[in-house]
């Protein structure tokens, strides 16, 4: 059976110590609007900072979102792929979200008006938007975890460490990944299984 | 993990009515996506299913800098100038605003899987998903249904959600719990034949009272206020009957159509008042086909009397009064014992939310607790705690309200810190609720195509200051309502606040800046009782100084026990608009570049992006929307017999035939029934002994094969007799276009 779920998310925290004004990040996301900055179609900007633990500020785009989340209080670059007509497996979805989120990081880190926010890219937190083919169950993981590190060695990219991130088994099924190298070095490495070949 | 569909996974948990509604709309997607549905009715058929269109899915957005095209993958179209592709929201119904926590998990799931992960309460008691694609509604139709939930008729030019007061069952003053009447009045209306022809939507409002707020009757088309009467030494129960109500662009209070009537008589006189607004309302005119307005024009006399003469020409219908058998059975039951809190120590967070947020039931021993939504939003997380904590102090009994907020009813009192530290805990603790802190906003720009200002932009605002603040506010304007719409629609509800606010947007030197209209003195109590008037725009930067001065001079010189709608009218418009004078004047472009973005929107402010709003688009006919059912039903056989069903592809090919003749027999007798002997007596009798039917070429021959399958069953079921009457239904149906053509004078005979 092909794992394709309907949506995926990744999401690189925010470094220890760093905080990111989100009503400015408004400002911030409408300016990666008007000068294409991220890649996708971009529509909005949408607020919700007033939701605890919310999407905070969310891009939305046509192929995916882009989001300063901060769910379970933890604040991070979330990048939130719904549907892209360049990749059909989860290999694909799964390194194409990795590279658009690393480089929304990439362009929040250099930003000044955020005053350069930093995020570790070494550690990622993989969310399976799709219960029907991936519940938050023992079996739903296993699948999950046995794809994600078939496509790291495919990669030739090591893993330290690939744990269930969320406990409630309502909940979307969550992985935190931690790689063995920093991904935003290596970014190359999945970049020819951005697009279908 | 599974390559079973949701459609299958679902199939046996989903009432076979509602499954088939979503299959039928699904096939039209399907049509749609072949260019084999015209746009416009496609546009009123998704209306109909809840699936309504957003900002920018004309593929316009200004940036701040330029307008920007907006490339989808496709050019397939949803309706009129709407992307298909282009992001929407999807209207959920819950009639009363009641929900179970296997709903609020579901709902909690759909935010994930197909939203941005945001659930919003509605001034309807509706929920609401943004950033909806379409391919995925189906899906979340179907796993909604499983639930017992529809969206059928959430949007469109047909009967909205029917809302009810929360606190209905519970409150010390209502004349008796109005919940089953309005599930079962929503029921009835549901896909009923009388409400598919309006010009514009209905909505329906039950209250169990006269003198609060949380019904709502006077401003809505149907508004149902709980009575009991002594006849003969029995309490009869009742209702007084409002038609006409309606907020908008300009507000009709409701007139009363029916002091009092009975239970029985209330499902009758309802569909009474339905048939005479889709015979007589406007239609060409999207700006006056309100009923508000057919009321006011014929006056609520003769509006009786045609209801009247409508009450003893309608076909009789059991339901009218079979509902009545459950109403003794509905109760809500408690899942804990009502005790007391009886003195135990508690904070002072608590006390300030017990002051707010829990209302004492008149059940001794229970609250109904609120708990305050910000701008009406809550994460799927949130909604997923918020279920366990329904499941331990609450069960299945909580609502959703117009303030957009949610209730937990039957809370005993003794669990009362227990809930405030689990909702604290979940960041929905917040005090505040009904108050002036709790402000109601409308989408407005955010989502809305109509939207002038930002609306939550503003409330958002607003609501931090006030917050921020809340604790010295004076007691006097505590609990002002304040309400906020984007723009003079009033989705907001801005007539019916102490200080409302709509967006509207001025000219200053070249530029537009967006302003808010300041409205003051509406009254939420007595039903929405009276509605307050606009007087004066100021810029949206503004608002916060403005609100300011109005609650500072309002506490200054108020007189003991008056009112802030007495005061407003004590100090009369003039020298209100005295008042905001001060704040009206917009700085220079180069001065203050601040005043020309809005709230929470950093781009330079533009009202290019405001679009065609979808409640106030064309109307489709009667005839259209039906038949296009006919064409989902002929999509259907198709697919059957790809499956190699083919008496199933027989069947359904027979209904699409049935369908499109009742639908050419509706454009002369609406009331035909669904049964295959009554639809096709009256086509032949309407339609082809009159040969009206008749075309100049083939003239009756696509009729005889309606009648043909009506009196005989194919011999067989195989490919070849599959395909044969599918092909005879498709004549057919097109027989039926060419037909209503006719007669519309749109087709030469």
């Amino acid at each position: 059976m092909s794992f394709n779920p309907n949506r995926l998310a990744v999401k690189f925290f925010t470094a220890d110590e760093t905080t990111i004004d989100l009503a400015q990040s408004v400002t911030v996301m409408q300016r990666w609007i008007q000068s294409h900055t991220v890649d996708g179609l971009l529509i909005d900007v949408i607020d919700y900072k007033h939701v605890p633990d919310g999407p905070g500020v969310v891009l939305i785009g046509h192929e995916g979102d882009y989001s300063l989340d901060q769910k379970n209080g933890e604040l991070g670059l979330l990048y939130t792929l719904k549907r892209d007509a360049s990749v059909s497996e989860f290999t694909g979805q799964l390194a194409l979200s990795l590279q658009r989120a690393l480089q929304a990081v990439q362009a929040l880190s250099k930003d000044r008006t955020l005053k350069k926010p930093q995020f570790v890219t070494t550690d990622f937190e993989l969310r399976i938007l799709d219960r029907r083919t991936a519940p938050n169950t023992l079996e739903g993981l296993a699948l999950v975890q046995n794809a994600v590190t078939r496509i790291f060695n495919a990669w030739g990219i090591g893993i330290a460490g690939l744990e269930s991130a969320e406990a409630d088994p309502r909940d979307v099924l969550t992985l935190r990944i931690t790689a063995e190298v920093d991904l935003a070095t290596v970014s190359e490495k999945f970049a020819s299984d951005t697009v279908l070949a | 993990m599974t390559d079973q569909t949701w459609k299958d996974i679902l199939q046996d948990k989903i009432r076979a009515d509602w499954a088939r509604e979503i299959d039928i709309f699904e096939g039209q997607m399907h049509l749609r996506r072949q260019a084999k549905i015209d746009e416009k009715v496609f546009a009123e058929t998704r209306l109909r299913r809840g699936v309504y269109g957003q900002r920018y899915d004309n593929k316009q957005r200004h940036d701040g800098i330029q307008t920007q095209t907006l490339d989808f993958p496709t050019d397939l179209t949803k309706g009129p100038d709407t992307a298909w592709d282009a992001p929407g929201m999807q209207r959920i119904k819950l009639p009363y605003g009641g929900l179970n926590i296997e709903q609020m998990e579901v709902l909690a799931e759909l935010a994930d899987e197909y939203a941005d992960g945001i659930l919003h309460v509605t001034t309807r008691q509706d929920f609401q998903y943004h950033y909806i694609h379409i391919e995925d509604t189906p899906d979340l139709m179907r796993r909604l249904a499983a639930v017992g939930i529809t969206t059928r008729e959430a949007c469109g030019n047909s009967v909205r959600n029917t809302t009810g007061c929360p606190l209905a069952g519970v409150c010390h003053d209502e004349a008796f719990d109005i919940t089953p009447y309005a599930q079962a009045l929503s029921d009835f209306f549901l896909g009923h034949d009388d409400v598919q022809d309006f010009g514009r939507k209905f909505k329906v409002a039950f209250s169990g009272c006269e003198q609060h707020a949380c019904g709502l009757v006077k401003m809505h088309d149907l508004g149902l206020l709980a009575q009991t009467r002594e006849i003969d030494g029995e309490t009869v129960r009742g209702f007084t009957v409002y038609v006409g109500g309606g907020l908008g662009t300009v507000p009709h209070q409701a007139k009363v159509l029916a002091e009092f009537a009975t239970q029985e008589e209330l499902f009758a006189l309802s569909q009474a008042v339905a048939r005479v607004f889709a015979r007589l309302g406007e239609k060409k005119n999207r700006n006056r086909a309100r009923l508000k307005f057919l009321v006011a024009e014929l006056g609520i006399e003769e509006f009786r009397r045609l209801v009247h003469e409508e009450l003893e020409t309608m076909p009789h219908d059991p339901r009218w009064t079979d509902y009545l058998v459950d109403v003794p059975e509905h109760k809500e039951a408690p899942v804990k014992q009502g005790f007391a809190l009886n003195g135990v120590p508690v904070s002072d967070e608590f006390k300030a939310w017990y002051r707010t947020n829990v209302y004492a039931q008149r059940q001794s021993g229970y609250s109904v607790v609120t708990v305050n939504l910000p701008l009406g939003d809550l994460t799927a997380q949130q909604m997923f705690k918020l279920a366990d904590i329904a499941r331990e102090y609450v069960g299945d009994n909580v609502r959703t309200t117009v303030e957009q907020n949610l209730v937990l009813r039957w809370v005993s009192d003794a669990d009362l810190p227990a809930v405030h530290q689990a909702l604290t805990e979940i960041g929905l603790g917040t005090p505040g609720a009904g108050t002036i802190v709790d402000i109601t906003s409308c989408p407005g720009t955010d989502t809305c195509k109509l939207g002038i200002a930002s609306s939550r932009g503003l409330a958002g605002e607003l609501r931090n200051r006030l917050a921020a603040t809340s604790a010295s506010l004076p007691d006097a304007i505590k609990d002002l309502k304040i309400k906020v719409s984007g723009c003079f629609n009033s989705c907001g509800q801005h007539h019916v606040a102490d200080i409302g606010f709509f967006g509207n947007s001025r000219r200053s030197g070249n530029r537009k800046v967006p302003h808010f209209q300041v409205v003051l003195g509406g009254q939420w109590h007595d039903n929405a009782g009276s509605f307050g008037l606009a007087v004066g725009a100021v810029p949206a930067k503004r608002i916060p100084d403005v609100l300011d001065a109005i609650t500072n001079r309002y506490v200054a010189e108020r007189e003991r026990g008056e009112t802030f709608q007495d005061w407003v009218t004590r100090l009369g418009k003039k020298e209100v608009r005295e008042m905001l004078k001060p704040f009206t004047d917009v700085p220079q472009f180069e001065f203050d570049p601040s005043f020309y973005s809005d709230w929470g929107d950093s781009r330079v402010y533009t009202i290019g992006d405001i679009g065609v709003g979808e409640c106030a688009g064309e109307v489709v006919s009667l005839f259209s929307i039906e038949i296009s059912k006919a064409e989902s039903e002929h999509f259907e056989a198709l697919i059957a017999i790809d499956d190699g069903d083919y008496e199933l592809a027989d069947q359904r090919a027979y209904n699409a035939m049935l369908l499109a003749a009742r639908a050419l027999v509706r454009t002369q007798f609406l009331d035909v029934g669904m049964d295959a002997d009554s639809i096709v007596e009256e086509f032949r009798t309407r339609f082809y002994d009159t040969k009206i039917f008749f075309d100049k070429y083939a003239k009756g021959k696509f009729a005889k094969y309606l009648f043909n399958r009506y009196e005989k069953s194919l011999p067989r079921y195989d490919v070849d007799t599959a395909h044969q009457i599918a092909d005879e239904a498709q004549l057919f149906i097109e027989a039926c276009h060419a037909a209503e053509g006719r007669v519309n004078g749109l087709i030469a005979s």
